[in-house]
């Protein structure tokens, strides 16, 4: 069945990704609190006297307003209202910024309302730009804040398969049935690996934290990373796909971590 | 294209796949051409043969080339001290434009994405650290596109370049001529006050 599309709406958005599109103009794929995700023709803003290019750069938290077109609607102006810009100016802030917006791009299909993401992606953008917390603690507070909001939630209290409560010791964790499973559950399932006490810890700390600014925390670089590669093959086993972005955000840790030693 | 001969819903499917056109404007082009004189479509055909035939890219700076290495790498009237990086071969021609820089340059041929998944190894990165490692060269500009992916891809290439003791600049950026400074995005204009000059 076909929504109604509405003629001229405002909307704010946060543009995911561009894509070059005709003489000057471009595509650009933005989250919206109320809309989903979007793709809209922005026209003109190539050239470098556009009024509104500069509102419309990746990872800016902006104002729009909308024309509602057969295709693609039509940005007709835009305002910034965070520009978020100290992560722009950051690599490593930055690498993470597009591996979360690979995951809402990734995750959110058209026109799918879904408020909780949009402010997710706006605090972490905020926190990223902010420097709140450890940019990869920020990336992991979202990862996980995110499956559980689009209903591919870890279950990290309790085993994911006999529901009893998980208990330090030798646990493992699915990506497959997205939860930690007990010694004698985790035996008998081919999808599970062990998981440390710490990195367990670690997600079951950030998925109660609901506020990112919460995580100025110390935590050692490999449960860090423990965690991550975990969260990482959940995504990716959900997606079916290699996730870009962290592939980026790896080597540009990487590089950063060689020349400043 | 139901309804239309063979070679004209050929040459209608292949317009269409260039960037930028869609059916419609294909359609249009291939009728344009169908009714223009004949020599019109040769002229077209023998261009677009020539520069596939023709243009190569330079082995140093990867730009556009009939002949390499191209006409900057090997004029000697340029400074061999500066190199100016910047994304696509059109780039280069803006630059040339300006006739205000007498450097060499280096196409990498894109900008970081790491959202569509081109990353540093789909960049002409590597070749330009050859170029910088035999001591000619001071000073690397980074013209990137002043936007997200080209700030990337410019702070990318200072973490790699600064080891080299070479140094290495942004290109300014700030309000463009015939802008206009009440719709202009608050990071251009704070840039533009940081980087203002005194008359």
């Amino acid at each position: 069945m076909s929504m109604h599309r509405v003629r001229d709406y405002k909307t704010e958005a946060i543009p995911l990704k561009r894509m070059d599109f005709s003489e000057a103009d471009r595509i650009v794929t933005v989250m919206t609190p109320g809309r989903g995700k979007l793709r809209l023709l922005a026209k003109g803003v190539r050239r470098s006297t556009s009024r509104m290019a500069g509102h419309l750069e990746v990872f800016s938290h902006a104002q729009l307003r909308v024309v509602g077109a057969r295709d693609l609607d039509l940005v007709v102006e835009a305002a910034t209202i965070e520009s978020f810009r100290d992560l722009r100016e950051d690599l490593v802030r930055s690498s993470h910024a597009y591996h979360l917006a690979e995951l809402v791009d990734a995750f959110v299909q058209d026109r799918d309302e879904h408020r909780a993401v949009f402010h997710l992606l706006r605090n972490a953008l905020a926190a990223l730009s902010e420097g709140a917390a450890p940019p990869d603690l920020i990336a992991r507070h979202f990862e996980v804040h995110f499956l559980r909001a689009v209903g591919l939630g870890q279950r990290l209290v309790n085993c994911v398969v006999c529901d009893d409560e998980i208990v330090a010791g030798s646990n493992s964790y699915s990506v497959i049935l997205g939860g930690v499973l007990c010694p004698s559950c985790g035996r008998g399932e081919p999808s599970a690996s062990p998981i440390a006490v710490d990195t367990l810890k670690l997600l079951r700390f950030v998925q109660r934290t609901e506020m990112v600014d919460r995580l100025m925390v110390r935590v050692p670089d490999e449960t860090v990373s423990d965690a991550q590669h975990l969260l990482h093959k959940q995504i990716e086993a959900v997606l079916e796909r290699r996730l870009h972005a962290a592939t980026f955000v790896r080597r540009v840790e990487e590089t950063v971590a060689r020349y400043s030693a | 294209m139901h309804g239309t001969i063979q070679p004209v819903s050929r040459l209608v499917e292949a317009f269409a796949r260039l960037p930028g056109i869609g059916p419609k404007s294909a359609q249009r082009l291939t009728f344009y051409l169908l009714r223009a004189p004949v020599e019109a479509s040769r002229e077209l055909a023998d261009a677009l043969i020539q520069m596939r035939e023709n243009v190569i890219f330079c082995s140093l700076c990867f730009n556009i080339t009939s002949e390499d290495p191209c006409d900057a790498c090997t004029d000697a009237r340029r400074d061999r001290s500066i190199i100016c990086v910047v994304e696509e071969p059109l780039d280069v021609l803006a630059l040339e434009r300006t006739r205000g820089y007498r450097g060499l340059y280096h196409v990498l041929h894109g900008a970081l994405s790491p959202i569509e998944g081109i990353g540093p190894d789909d960049l002409k990165i590597t070749p330009l650290l050859a170029r910088l490692r035999d001591g000619t060269v001071k000073e690397v500009i980074l013209a990137t596109n002043p936007n997200v992916e080209g700030d990337t891809t410019a702070q990318y290439l200072t973490q790699l370049i600064r080891p080299l003791g070479i140094s290495t600049s942004r290109i300014a950026r700030g309000l463009p001529v015939g802008g206009d400074l009440e719709y202009a995005d608050e990071v251009t204009l704070a840039q533009a006050m940081e980087n203002r000059r005194m008359v």
